[in-house]
């Protein structure tokens, strides 16, 4: 009997596990790296249900920004356990938090040869998720300091399915600032969502113009000939 | 715009014309004829750089990153001057690949891997068969019994063509295989008509250019016809779980097809490209009973010729039945490798039809495909094409407008795309489901959205850079890019004026669009 009652106590329990139906993170970038996180959740669970959930970025000083009231918040290095109030339901609640490493110098060993220009930034970040069941919804935002946009997207993981029409990676704009958001659906445990991009200043040199100007005004005197008359 | 083609061709000897070992594709730049044609190029150069310097200092749109910028720059840049010609095509392409790395729009390996594309490859050995045939005579015997039967006026050979096109298109997937296979009969058929590479005439203006049209539109009949076609059917089935059957494909798009070409013939014969009526009939000394006479003459098949036909036999059945090939060799044998395998008997050592130096191979066009396939390339990859249908539906305001307006508006985004992508492919896989989703947001079946939008995948007509068969029939020097421009914006357009008539009539009959003038929900 015990062989029996024990599975179905632990599937029980795997059932009872507080469903997470939106994870969004939003990280607003400064120059000097740092970003400023708020992560918004929104989750089904029972009473006084502890759920521990993974960041995914390296992030310290955590504070609980809105949610109900006997909700509570506590940092384990690369968790957040949240505890649900003590009534079973659908709870939203967003916390912030500092974090670093997003933002930073491409990174080149001694001996090899960079492979962007120095004034370009990585933006580099990734998740996995750790958590026993499903993110129904996870997305990523993360918005660039004012002065820079972004050059390109080098990584975007994982590829897009057929039945996905949105890349993994869509650019924006918010206030006059450039955003990148990473978005992935029913993330499963282990599941892991990434993307890497390099950001440049947003002002562009004058190079080309001066060149170009130049070439096609040479160009117009070099070949008049083509549309003179012979005579 | 166009060329000037001289009022009247005059008359050649049989002959003289029929020497196609002359007819190389290899060699060729085109000189400005028309004053025209002349201006375009003296200030496309200058025009082409104001466009990159406009699009490149253009304050950023929100979801464009700077690469996806530069590269619209650099492609618009190279748009102009393919258009207006101020450096030979290829040039062009070479400084667009370099301009793509110099503006950190793609990395070097990219921009160089184009040259080992499929489709580069599968041109490169097409022009080896083509040459097959032309030196062993085989495609001068068929195109003079093409004119013995069809060619007494040439309104019934320029349909006779149609009609060749038509029969070749469900039996060879590959679009380039068919141009390949079938150009040195146009060729010829154009010479005889007194078109040349030296004197181009209205009559090869229309041969090259429906033959350009038949081999793409007609493409569209068979859902089996390109990759695309099923890449697009595959996304409509895992999007929307709808299937699209061989045969719902054929009874929508076949009509359209069929009858945009049929309008072609007689509209471009007529008013695009009138034929003079001196050039209705043959251009050769003796007129039609020379031709046939000359055909009389070249008495049985050679030994040659009938090696040719069973080395062209072993590729044509190849391509014909590639998808029984995993059941039968336990791999697939694509397009480029059964005309490998073609290339290989056709250039084996002392039983093979060719020496290497005698392979009529125009590597400048290979160039100037690789070129226009990085710039495309380049769109896709940093996202600028994708970011540009999105922004351009999202500015279309289509929740307040009746089903006919936004069906008119989709497709034809669909149809004109082709101009500024170089793969069918990669156009398909950007628009289709951007297409799909945005009609399941605004109320309408996807399907009815989806499908015909899937039908103006085949028509890449509009530029020589916009297909393989478009750059393959450039390499004739019979027309200009104007001339290409102006009879595939034709093409397309009644192509499109029958798409809105049918998803007003038979597709709402078929049940695959609603009522047309049907509101969103």
């Amino acid at each position: 009997m015990s062989r029996l009652l024990l599975p179905l106590l632990l599937l029980g329990a795997a059932l009872s596990a507080a469903e997470i139906q939106s994870y969004a993170t939003r990280v607003e970038l400064s120059p000097d790296g740092a970003g400023r996180a708020t992560t918004t959740l929104v989750i089904a669970g029972a009473a006084n249900e502890t759920v521990e959930i993974p960041v995914g970025l390296k992030a310290s000083g955590f504070l609980l920004a809105s949610g109900p009231k006997a909700l509570g918040l506590e940092s384990r290095g690369a968790l957040v356990k949240v505890v649900l109030p003590p009534e079973p339901g659908v709870w939203t609640c967003s916390f912030t938090y500092t974090a670093t490493g997003l933002f930073s110098p491409e990174a080149v060993a001694e001996g090899e040869k960079a492979k962007m220009p120095g004034s370009s930034r990585v933006v580099r970040a990734a998740f996995v998720n750790t958590y026993d069941d499903p993110i129904t919804a996870f997305s990523l935002e993360v918005v660039l300091p004012a002065g820079y946009r972004f050059q390109a997207i080098k990584e975007a993981l994982p590829k897009p399915t057929k039945k996905e029409a949105e890349p993994r990676v869509r650019l924006g704009r918010a206030d006059g600032r450039q955003t990148a958001l990473l978005q992935a659906a029913a993330l499963k445990q282990g599941d892991s969502t990434s993307m890497v991009l390099e950001a440049v200043p947003s002002s562009r040199s004058l190079l080309w113009l001066v060149a170009g100007l130049g070439i096609a005004l040479l160009y117009l005197y070099m070949f008049r000939d083509t549309v003179q008359s012979r005579h | 715009m166009a060329a000037e083609a001289p009022a009247a061709t005059p008359a050649h000897s049989l002959q003289a014309l029929l020497d196609m070992e002359k007819m190389v594709l290899s060699s060729k730049t085109r000189e400005a004829q028309s004053p025209t044609e002349k201006w375009m190029r003296y200030l496309g150069f200058p025009g082409g750089i104001l466009l990159f310097l406009l699009v490149y200092y253009l304050p950023a749109g929100a979801g464009l990153s700077g690469a996806a910028q530069t590269g619209t720059a650099c492609f618009a840049l190279a748009l102009v001057w393919w258009v207006t010609e101020p450096f030979p095509t290829y040039v062009t392409s070479l400084i667009l690949m370099f301009l793509l790395l110099v503006t950190r729009t793609s990395p070097a390996k990219p921009i160089m891997d184009v040259l080992g594309m499929e489709v580069i490859w599968l041109n490169l050995l097409a022009f080896i068969l083509s040459s097959m045939l032309v030196k062993t005579r085989l495609a001068k015997r068929m195109a003079l019994w093409l004119i013995v039967k069809f060619g007494r006026k040439a309104s019934w050979a320029l349909l006779a063509f149609v009609i060749l096109q038509l029969a070749l298109s469900p039996l060879i997937p590959a679009t380039a295989a068919r141009c390949v296979m079938t150009l040195p009969l146009i060729i010829v058929v154009g010479t005889i008509y007194g078109s040349t590479e030296q004197t181009p005439n209205n009559f090869g203006k229309n041969l090259l250019l429906l033959n350009l049209a038949g081999i793409s539109v007609l493409t569209s009949v068979t859902m089996t016809g390109s990759s695309a076609n099923l890449v697009a059917v595959a996304f409509i089935q895992s999007m929307t779980g709808h299937r699209v059957y061989y045969m719902d494909w054929m009874i929508a798009g076949a009509p359209i097809a069929i009858l945009t070409m049929l309008i072609m013939w007689f509209v471009g014969q007529r008013f695009i490209f009138p034929i003079a009526a001196g050039d209705q009939t043959p251009k050769v000394e003796g007129g039609l009973a020379l031709v046939e006479e000359q055909h009389r003459s070249m008495g049985a098949f050679s030994f040659q010729e009938k090696k040719a036909m069973v080395i062209f036999g072993v590729v044509l059945f190849l391509w014909m039945t590639d998808i029984f090939h995993m059941r039968w060799f336990g791999v697939e044998i694509s397009a480029p490798f059964a005309a490998l395998i073609g290339a290989v008997l056709v250039l084996f050592p002392r039983y093979g039809v060719l020496q290497w130096s005698e392979a009529d191979i125009p590597w400048h066009l290979l160039i100037f495909s690789a070129g226009a396939y990085a710039g495309g390339l380049a769109l896709e990859d940093t996202g600028a094409a994708e970011w540009g249908v999105r922004t351009l539906f999202g500015g279309m305001n289509l929740k307040s407008i009746p089903f006919g307006a936004a069906f008119t508006l989709i497709t034809g985004v669909m149809m004109y795309s082709h101009l500024l992508t170089t793969s069918k492919t990669v156009r398909t896989i950007i628009l289709i489901p951007i297409i799909i989703t945005m009609s399941k947001a605004l109320g309408w079946d996807p399907v009815s959205m989806a499908l015909p939008a899937a039908l103006c995948i085949d028509w890449v007509v509009g530029l020589p850079i916009s297909g393989k068969p478009n750059v393959i029939l450039f390499s004739t020097n019979q027309y200009t890019v104007m001339d290409n421009f102006k009879f595939g914006m034709i093409t397309c357009t009644v192509g499109m004026v029958l798409l809105v008539i049918s998803a007003a009539t038979w597709f709402h009959w078929l049940g695959i669009t609603p009522s047309f003038w049907a509101m969103p929900k």
